[in-house]
């Protein structure tokens, strides 16, 4: 009697092998293993749970159909949010073709904003527990347009160089460092905001 | 160095995206400018904060669920695997044979093409002459090449003629 595999009990590199060939459990294994962690990406840029889980789906039905073009150089984990990041990015790109851009944009190229923007102690944060920080950062993040976002997240979560970044978002590595600049600054200012609101610093 | 772009300079060096004489230059600036020293240990701060509190998310759909819709793209497609690496050298044979296969085709067409002389088990006596295997007809034909003119004389015998047409008649 044929042995049924432990899909739960294989390692990654044999799973990945398994779909590469063809076995679509090994692939279903590999989705049930990282679906959080590449939902968790497309829903730190995109900022929206429908558009989030249709983003990352579609990153596994990609990632299927390439999974010849991945040599094990990066974690697959680190594959796939790459895969989830440029579709992402390509939806930033086919939404802002869709409408102008934000006053918080338009301020950002003539430079006003970063110039009288004071970036703001954050040190008070230290009161707050890991869970209340997380979930106070993530909130700042929801207010920061999709192109500061997206650059934060690239840089912070994804671990690309500026260059990377600029290539990705086909852009100059000085707008990646000014979005990034204006980001850093405006996520510091908004949960300095919030802190002086709840009390916790003057 | 104007000052955002000096703002922007101490940013690459906490991001660690500056060249060993670049960061030196910038840590001499940061010297004597309190005001740069500050937004060097804000940045850090900041840099620190965002990256290491990134909130982790669950699905907010079943994963049996969310694995069906993805189950349905990809039912029936092979993976992209070692298929794809022969299919690629494939296109790649076919896109440098495609116009030699071209040119071999035209040719061939044209050769196809050349008025020849038909299988009739007519065998060449000479240059210019033909003749029947069967006694019944006659041919003979004239060939020049360099006038590219092939003149073909057939020869039935009268009785020949009256049983063919007799038969047709019929």
């Amino acid at each position: 009697m044929r042995e049924v595999p432990d899909y739960s009990a294989a390692d990654e590199p044999r799973l990945v092998d398994g779909a590469k060939s063809g076995d679509m459990q090994s692939f279903e294994e590999l989705v049930s293993r990282y679906r959080d962690k590449v939902y968790a990406r497309a829903y730190s840029i995109m900022r929206n749970e429908d558009l989030a889980v249709d983003l990352s789906q579609n990153a596994w039905v990609k990632a299927w159909q390439r999974l010849a073009q991945f040599h094990g150089d990066a974690s697959f984990a680190t594959w796939l949010n790459r895969i989830v990041t440029n579709l992402c990015l390509d939806e930033l790109r086919r939404q802002k073709r869709l409408r102008t851009d934000s006053i918080e944009e338009i301020e950002e190229a003539t430079g006003p904003v970063e110039n009288r923007m004071e970036i703001q102690d954050v040190d008070p944060i230290a009161k707050l527990n890991q869970k209340e920080l997380r979930e106070r950062i993530d909130d700042a993040m929801d207010k920061l347009s999709d192109n500061h976002r997206a650059v934060l997240v690239l840089y912070e979560y994804e671990h690309l160089e500026y260059k990377e970044i600029a290539d990705q978002m086909d852009t100059s590595i000085g707008t990646v460092m000014s979005r990034l600049f204006y980001a850093r600054k405006k996520l510091a200012a908004l949960l300095g905001e919030e802190l002086k609101r709840e009390g916790l610093i003057e | 160095m104007k000052e955002n772009k000096i703002e922007l300079k101490i940013q690459a060096l906490v991001d660690g995206e500056l060249t060993e004489s670049e960061a030196e230059q910038m840590r001499e600036c940061m010297d004597n400018d309190v005001r740069l020293q500050i937004l060097y240990a804000q940045l850090i701060q900041t840099k620190d904060l965002i990256s290491k509190h990134e909130m982790s998310r669950i699905l907010p759909e079943s994963g049996d669920f969310y694995w069906t819709k993805i189950a349905q793209e990809i039912g029936g497609v092979e993976p992209a695997n070692q298929g794809s690496n022969n299919s690629l050298v494939i296109k790649w044979l076919f896109r440098r044979l495609a116009p030699l296969l071209g040119i071999a085709t035209i040719v061939l067409l044209i050769t196809l093409q050349q008025p020849s002389v038909p299988d009739l088990g007519i065998e060449f006596k000479s240059d210019h002459e033909l003749e029947l295997l069967d006694d019944d007809i006659e041919v003979m034909t004239f060939n020049s090449i360099d006038d590219s003119i092939s003149i073909v004389w057939l020869d039935y015998s009268m009785d020949l003629q009256k049983d063919y047409m007799e038969l047709w008649l019929d």
